[in-house]
């Protein structure tokens, strides 16, 4: 807790000059506060997690690994997650496919999936933001109806 | 044990609850794997091909705040930084705990 309350004072100690007086002067410092106690929170939450162990679920495996359907053979991609699963593997990157798992199905933290995976928060919410674009204009390409895939229904 | 009637009730949404409990099984309930994956879709459906990220969110963060304390329409004022707060979990919850913490100030 002291470690915590020292840390927090440095921080808006050294950041001072950034303070440019749009907020009353308590919200910014409570703001660099609660980023430092949240931070602190989630590394000891998540402390005994490796992101290997999470993305070795069985959930994480199937949306990363494997061989994706032929995308010739529409046929074959019958469901809303054969899909995704396709899309994923065709479109992202592994560090990307990584960083969605962890991130959006694992709920890891950013900052801890980002320390993990030698980047930072900021960083690692742009790659997870291009892959999100890479997903939206191949959903629009391959004419998906997101409706259907939130209904958990099949695809056309 | 109704899920397993309705798993065999069929139709496509039994054959999607068993599909999605083969997945991710290992304790996770399908349901809640299910909601992941819907909230995942709404993510990608809401993406922007422009979005600020987590430091200029945070930069806003005291601003934003101060909006919603007063009670002002952030999605007008600072229409990227909610847009951020939607998709960004974390930044979400620093949000929520300065809320709470402007709110007990002023109570």
């Amino acid at each position: 807790m002291e470690d915590f309350v020292q840390e927090a004072l440095l921080k808006i100690m050294r950041n001072l000059e950034v303070f440019k007086g749009l907020s009353t002067f308590t919200t910014w410092a409570h703001k660099i506060a609660v980023r430092q106690a949240l931070t602190e929170l989630r590394r000891a939450r998540w402390k005994d997690v490796s992101l290997e162990s999470l993305l070795e679920e069985p959930a994480m495996r199937m949306m990363m690994g494997g061989a994706p359907p032929d995308p010739a053979n529409r046929a074959s991609m019958h469901s809303a997650m054969d899909w995704m699963k396709t899309a994923m593997a065709q479109e992202l990157s592994e560090k990307q496919r990584q960083a969605i798992a962890a991130v959006a199905l694992g709920d890891m933290p950013l900052e801890e999936a980002a320390w993990r995976m030698g980047t930072n928060r900021n960083a690692l919410y742009k790659l997870i933001h291009d892959a999100r674009v890479r997903l939206k204009r191949r959903m629009a390409r391959d004419g998906i109806d997101m409706r259907d895939m939130m209904a958990g229904t099949e695809s056309r | 044990m109704a899920r397993k009637t309705s798993e065999n009730g069929k139709g496509r949404m039994g054959m999607w609850r068993s599909w999605m409990r083969s997945v991710f099984g290992r304790g996770r309930p399908a349901d809640a794997m299910q909601e992941k994956m819907k909230d995942v879709a709404g993510m990608i459906t809401a993406t922007l091909e422009e979005e600020i990220g987590c430091d200029e969110a945070f930069a806003l963060l005291d601003q934003y705040a101060e909006i919603v304390a007063r009670g002002d329409n952030p999605d007008v004022l600072l229409p990227l930084v909610k847009h951020h707060l939607d998709v960004c979990r974390d930044c979400r919850e620093e949000l929520e705990a300065l809320l709470r913490i402007l709110e007990a100030e002023k109570g």
